[in-house]
């Protein structure tokens, strides 16, 4: 209860009391003191019982603010300029990554990012029917440089070597094309720095395959890799207090 | 100078000066005449009842929930539920607004943030050869698109480079040296059936903004099919949503700001009528009943106000595969089994939210669901060869209360997706489709109180040999958020 009450009453032609009357300005017990109380001390008790706090009352991002990042460069992404493993070897996909201060602790922080991409993956045993799987290309979302695991996603295959693994029977790079876009929600958020990005690992293409392009040529001895290009892509956090 | 302190104390014998004694009172009724800020009030001195609908933020929401007949066509019908409902897509290569998602709101300084989903359907994907759907979708403000948001790429009419590399010239010297080889045109969204999410966040200046998602088609060279009157993109259940949040604390108290406390002029005889009666307690009237012209813009901070979210929650799974074969009960319908619905799961159990919420304390609450699965797979499980373009997955959020699980918004957050890759005998092949679903919706009051909400998943095929569609996934997550009115 923060209701200030006068502790001095004054009576005409007595003797004024000096600390008495001190005490009504400036005093060190809460709930007196026209001058201390209001120095922190006024809460919901001393609001009107119509008091409401309206958009005009509320200092600007204290209750949600946001910070996002972007980029419209095409970028593109080769399976040899990766290692082995996918332990440790993912790379952030540039512009699919934001960072921001949050200066207080929230309740949650809605994570968001958004990128298009097509590729080029197929298997790296074009022979036999079926055929093995191909190699994996992953992405995952980091939050603060830890993995987000349920954001692990793997990408289509696109191309299609026929049963014999000589001939590129199709190519489906255009029909895969994807625009992937997760989110994560971060619950009792703690104040600083917080980063978001999206992360690719390729495994890379193992051998030398013989296969024919989509046109009727003879065989050709090449070297499959595997190539991701990221289009329009952005990222954005969110705090809500 | 944000805090107040006494001017001058009064001790023993001091004279009693007229002008002294205005000092001890008039810096206190100076304050509380619109000048109290965040230093002056408690850490939560706000509560939730105290905080007006819209002093956070404000929301925007607009949405058309079409029911795409999947069971009466076969394959995915124009207007579902009447002319207007379904939107289709002109073939001109410019943007166009997906009616039905276009919001338009005056705001002041304001940063906001969009978020919006689309199901789209392309209907030329039984043609026999597969074809993409070329179209692209974006978010655009006061005209102007929001190009990071744009599903597609930059380059529109360059050829993708084929990954692989020449190691040995050929005997007739076509192919020497590191020639780059370029193929088809992976420049927009290619899946003939799938649902889209987009979301954006900026700053936006006051006055009056239209927000919307628009599309275009994007042609590329030597396309024969684009006027074919069957070359077309159709947008089914859409939506969009706005969170607008201000950047200034603008707006007019209300409540009188006058405190009945003047300057005590030279002369004025000391009495309990012209101190105490008059000046002290009127100001301490003042600060006992502190109305909004009290206060400074922007008196409050996060150390005094609630929180913004009523419910904040996510469940994830992933890791392992798995699949359901349930074929898709119609439209609308919470049926579980098969033909049903069933629930998206791992080992460790069914993707839900233990909402635990006593919904109806929180009418007019904007309740966001959202959630992100990675399908692996849409295959042929019969063992009978067709295209895999007719291979339908679908997923839709229902909640639990009354013993039973029930659909959420009447349909609105169903979606579909196809095997957009492959004919079904090469369903061994990876798809690894990400599926973002989101739904908004204002509470009502009082709201329908429900335990838990959950993921489903069905499947159908186009051709009408039901039950014989599987879908896999891996990962999956679902949350959601109440954010207060």
């Amino acid at each position: 209860m923060a209701n200030i009450t006068r502790f001095y009453t004054m009576t005409d032609g007595a003797v004024l009391i000096p600390a008495n009357l001190n005490e009504d300005v400036h005093s060190a017990v809460g709930g007196r003191g026209i001058v201390s109380e209001p120095n922190g001390g006024l809460d919901s008790a001393n609001f009107d019982a119509t008091f409401a706090v309206e958009r005009h009352l509320i200092y600007p991002g204290e209750a949600v603010r946001m910070g996002q990042d972007g980029s419209r460069e095409s970028l593109d992404f080769y399976d040899k300029a990766f290692g082995q493993s996918d332990a440790t070897n993912f790379v952030p996909i540039a512009g699919v990554a934001t960072r921001m201060y949050v200066p207080f602790d929230c309740a949650a922080m809605l994570c968001e990012w958004q990128f298009f991409f097509s590729l080029w993956r197929t298997t790296s045993n074009m022979a036999g029917d079926p055929k093995p799987a191909a190699p994996v290309v992953r992405t995952k979302a980091f939050l603060n440089g830890s993995p987000l695991q349920h954001t692990v996603a793997g990408t289509p295959e696109t191309i299609f070597p026929n049963a014999a693994g000589t001939v590129i029977q199709k190519n489906h790079e255009h029909l895969m094309a994807e625009n992937r876009f997760g989110n994560h929600l971060e619950l009792n958020v703690t104040k600083g720095w917080h980063e978001i990005n999206v992360q690719l690992y390729m495994a890379p293409q193992p051998g030398t395959e013989t296969l024919v392009l989509l046109a009727a040529k003879p065989g050709i001895p090449v070297e499959m890799d595997h190539r991701l290009t990221a289009g329009f892509r952005n990222a954005r956090l969110i705090p809500f207090l | 100078m944000p805090y107040l302190f006494p001017y001058s104390f009064l001790n023993n014998f001091d004279p009693l000066d007229s002008r002294e004694f205005s000092q001890f009172i008039l810096p206190a009724a100076d304050k509380v005449q619109g000048r109290l800020n965040e230093h002056d009030f408690e850490q939560s001195c706000c509560q939730n009842e105290t905080i007006s609908a819209g002093a956070y933020y404000r929301h925007h929401l607009i949405e058309k929930v079409v029911d795409p007949d999947f069971l009466v066509s076969g394959t995915p019908k124009v207007g579902g539920n009447g002319p207007d409902a379904s939107f289709v897509l002109v073939n001109d290569k410019q943007w166009h607004t997906v009616t039905g998602t276009s919001v338009t709101a005056t705001t002041e300084a304001s940063s906001i943030w969009v978020a919006a989903f689309v199901q789209y359907t392309y209907h030329e994907w039984t043609k026999s050869d597969a074809f993409q759907a070329s179209v692209q979708f974006a978010l655009r403000v006061d005209g102007e698109i929001m190009e990071e948001d744009i599903t597609g790429k930059f380059e529109q009419a360059d050829k993708a480079v084929s990954a692989f590399r020449v190691n040995t010239p050929k005997s007739d010297g076509s192919f020497v040296g590191a020639r780059v080889f370029r193929q088809n045109n992976p420049h927009s969204l290619g899946a003939q059936h799938r649902p889209v999410r987009l979301g954006f966040s900026l700053d936006l200046a006051p006055g009056a903004h239209t927000i919307e998602v628009v599309a275009k088609r994007v042609a590329y060279p030597g396309r024969i099919a684009w006027l074919d009157s069957n070359d077309y993109i159709e947008c089914h259940t859409r939506r969009l949503y706005a969170l607008e949040v201000p950047l200034l604390p603008q707006g007019n108290p209300a409540g009188s700001a006058a405190v009945g406390a003047s300057y005590m002029e030279d002369g004025t005889i000391l009495s309990k009528a012209e101190y105490e009666t008059a000046r002290l307690d009127e100001v301490i009237a003042a600060y006992n009943d502190i109305e909004q012209g009290n206060c400074e813009r922007g008196a409050f901070n996060h150390n005094h106000i609630p929180t913004a979210v009523f419910y904040a929650h996510q469940e994830v799974l992933g890791g392992t595969l798995h699949s359901l074969s349930s074929e898709y009960p119609g439209f609308s319908l919470a049926t579980i089994g098969d033909p049903g619905w069933t629930q998206i799961f791992d080992g460790a159990g069914n993707l839900e939210l233990p909402v635990q919420l006593n919904f109806p304390a929180y009418g007019d609450c904007y309740f966001i669901l959202m959630a992100d699965i990675e399908i692996t797979k849409v295959w042929s499980s019969d063992g009978v060869p067709r295209w895999g373009f007719d291979n339908f997955g679908n997923l839709c959020f229902m909640s639990w209360y009354a013993g039973a699980w029930h659909v959420i918004g009447s349909g609105a957050t169903e979606c579909a997706f196809n095997a957009h890759y492959v004919f079904s005998t090469e369903a061994e092949r990876d798809m690894n489709l990400c599926v973002s679903m989101l739904y908004v919706v204002k509470l009502t009051n009082p709201a329908q109180a429900f335990d838990k909400v959950g993921l489903f998943g069905s499947t159908w095929d186009g051709n009408g040999s039901n039950k014989d569609v599987t879908m896999g996934w891996r990962t999956a997550s679902i949350k959601a958020l109440v954010l207060r009115p």
